[in-house]
């Protein structure tokens, strides 16, 4: 039989239309959007009068001014993700006046119209650490009283719940994702759970802190699950020898993988650049010089990512480029932070989310970190002062080279421990 | 007022080409999301450029050009298809060597709703140049050279590649089948 092909083009795209949802939804985005952002001469008036506030079009008193209903959606997603604190009810903590809008509104209404499952994972995964950041910030002032607690630690936990949700269901179309936004989301809890610990010192977080080590775990297991089997994916694919076609989609597949993942790395790189760049000047000198060592360690790790991607070294690149993503993330959260804060240096996430199920401020005789793994990513020390707990100090000259060494640490002045340290 | 007026019109043609527009994505990425996403992206970057005082002779014409800038964004974000495209290239001088035009003669019976899936299946894996081709030619409805302005090739250069497109789809049909 003959077969026209290019009526069966037609045909399937006949086929492939929006559906009614779809179409409301784009339509509510849209003329939101035109509503947010009329056009000029029209209502010059009205941005005036919405600028003269704080000379910020999205002060809260400006929020008074505008219909809830052409809040602009596409715009609140972004800023979330972006994690900008320009948007004034954002930048709002229970208690304050625009808090509900924030929870109620902004975030309901970014969740619903977060279409891909990517985009939900990383949705609730930002709103989760709001909460955190919330937390931190009230415990600062000593505000965080016992119901707020409550809510907060709630709020935090079905959040995580449902970013852990999403990313395991996007694990299933799309590994590389899933394993970026878990890393991601993994380093951050364990920040933001270090930064609770320093600031709160009336005890009203250590609920909290256990919960958000829970969910941490969690998070860690599904990445590791994740990073198995594309690992096993990609071995099966590999051993496929007979089918060269095959060997060349999963080659195809890896570079993509590492491209993505070195390109969310140098965005995370620069948000956390320009973030020390603004609050720079307001940390102490020791604090500022670590930032600078864990910005630049990050950067030498992307350059790394890169060679190794020059090299077509897809999986040295990827992992390259998540270490460096993990560690300027990471850090973006203590420079975030309410108060200034002694920044962690970054362990291997991997093991130190296990170890964090102890309780991590008792004192501890000395901490006995088990080799690594002989892989020279699986593990970092940057060049700089080592705080246990801040009962020792380790200057080490370590570079961020395969080379293995012991480190005798003094703990306590009671006695000495060894730190085996595989690079 | 005039202003009204524009909004009014820009609204017509939201509603005019979103439903193509999303089917246009839909083909060149192979995914629901990523096509709502860039669609919506499109019309936002639109209304921008009208906001901000551009003119549009061709509204459809300006669409379908920022949404291929979008998708050559997303595009350059997966370096492999800069591979892809070199070796297909080399490919379809040998794939039209086997074929001719887009009708050929097959001796199995096709149950027609598969193959429209398959269709639908295999076009957005195309070299990403191929995919655009296909998807403005029979799925926009565009001319040779109404492509050529958009993509800002020669109208030859479009039809050959239109034609080496089709070859090579119907060369991964007939694998697939």
């Amino acid at each position: 039989m003959k077969i026209n092909l290019i009526e069966y083009i037609k045909k399937a795209a006949e086929s492939t239309t929006l559906s009614t949802v779809e179409q409301e939804k784009l339509d509510r985005v849209v003329t939101e959007y035109m509503a947010m952002k009329p056009l000029r001469g029209v209502s010059e008036v009205d941005r005036a009068r919405l600028t003269s506030v704080r000379g910020n079009f999205f002060s809260p008193l400006s929020l008074l001014h505008v219909n809830k209903k052409y809040m602009p959606i596409a715009i609140i997603i972004a800023l979330i993700l972006s994690g900008s604190a320009s948007y004034a009810a954002e930048g709002s903590v229970p208690g304050d006046l625009f808090y509900p809008m924030k929870v109620s509104v902004n975030e309901n209404v970014g969740s619903a119209l977060a279409f891909s499952l990517e985009s939900k994972a990383a949705f609730e995964a930002k709103i989760a650490e709001r909460r955190l950041a919330e937390a931190a910030k009230l415990a600062s002032d000593h505000k965080l009283t016992g119901d707020v607690n409550a809510k907060l630690s709630k709020n935090f936990a079905g959040r995580a719940d449902l970013a852990l949700a999403h990313t395991k269901e996007l694990e299933k179309k799309n590994a590389s994702a899933a394993i970026g936004l878990a890393s991601n989301f993994e380093s951050n809890l364990d920040a933001h759970e270090s930064v609770l610990a320093q600031i709160d010192t009336d005890g009203d977080t250590n609920d909290l802190r256990v919960l958000i080590r829970q969910k941490a775990l969690l998070v860690s297991k599904l990445r590791m699950n994740a990073e198995g089997n594309a690992n096993v994916s990609a071995e099966s694919k590999d051993n496929l020898k007979e089918n060269k076609g095959d060997n060349n989609i999963n080659a195809h597949l890896k570079e993509e993988t590492a491209v993505l993942m070195g390109l969310k790395a140098k965005a995370s790189i620069r948000e956390a650049q320009s973030l020390f760049t603004q609050v720079g000047s307001k940390l102490e000198s020791a604090t500022s010089a670590k930032v600078t060592a864990q910005i630049d360690s990050a950067v030498a790790l992307s350059a790394k990512g890169d060679a190794f991607l020059e090299a077509k070294n897809f999986s040295d690149a990827f992992h390259s480029y998540q270490w460096a993503l993990v560690t300027t993330n990471r850090l973006t959260v203590y420079l975030k932070a309410p108060k200034s804060i002694d920044i962690k240096i970054l362990f291997d996430d991997r093991k130190s989310t296990e170890l964090k199920s102890n309780e991590r401020t008792q004192d501890s005789d000395s901490k006995e970190l088990e080799d690594r793994d002989e892989s020279p990513r699986s593990m970092q020390i940057f060049p700089f002062d080592l705080n246990i707990d801040g009962k020792a100090e380790v200057k080490t000259d370590i570079k961020t080279e395969t080379k293995v060494e012991d480190i005798k640490i003094d703990v306590g002045g009671s006695g000495s421990g060894s730190i085996k340290v595989g690079i | 007022m005039k202003e009204k007026d524009t909004e009014g019109a820009f609204l017509l043609v939201f509603r005019e080409h979103h439903d193509s527009l999303f089917r246009h994505a839909f083909f060149r990425t192979g995914s629901r999301e990523r096509a709502l996403d860039l669609t919506q992206d499109t019309f936002i970057k639109a209304w921008d450029y009208v906001r901000g005082g551009g003119e549009i002779k061709q509204f459809k014409a300006f669409l379908y050009k920022i949404m291929r800038n979008l998708i050559i964004d997303e595009y350059r974000r997966k370096k492999t298809q800069s591979l892809d495209d070199m070796s297909e290239e080399k490919r379809s001088f040998v794939d039209a060597e086997l074929a001719e035009g887009s009708v050929w003669e097959t001796e199995t019976h096709i149950d027609e709703q598969d193959l429209i899936l398959k269709v639908q299946e295999q076009l957005p894996k195309l070299p990403p140049q191929y995919c655009a081709v296909i998807t403005m030619r029979f799925i926009d409805g565009f001319s040779p050279k109404e492509i050529a302005d958009i993509t800002g090739d020669t109208e030859n250069v479009i039809s050959v590649r239109l034609h080496r497109a089709i070859t090579k789809l119907r060369t991964m049909l007939s694998y697939e089948n």
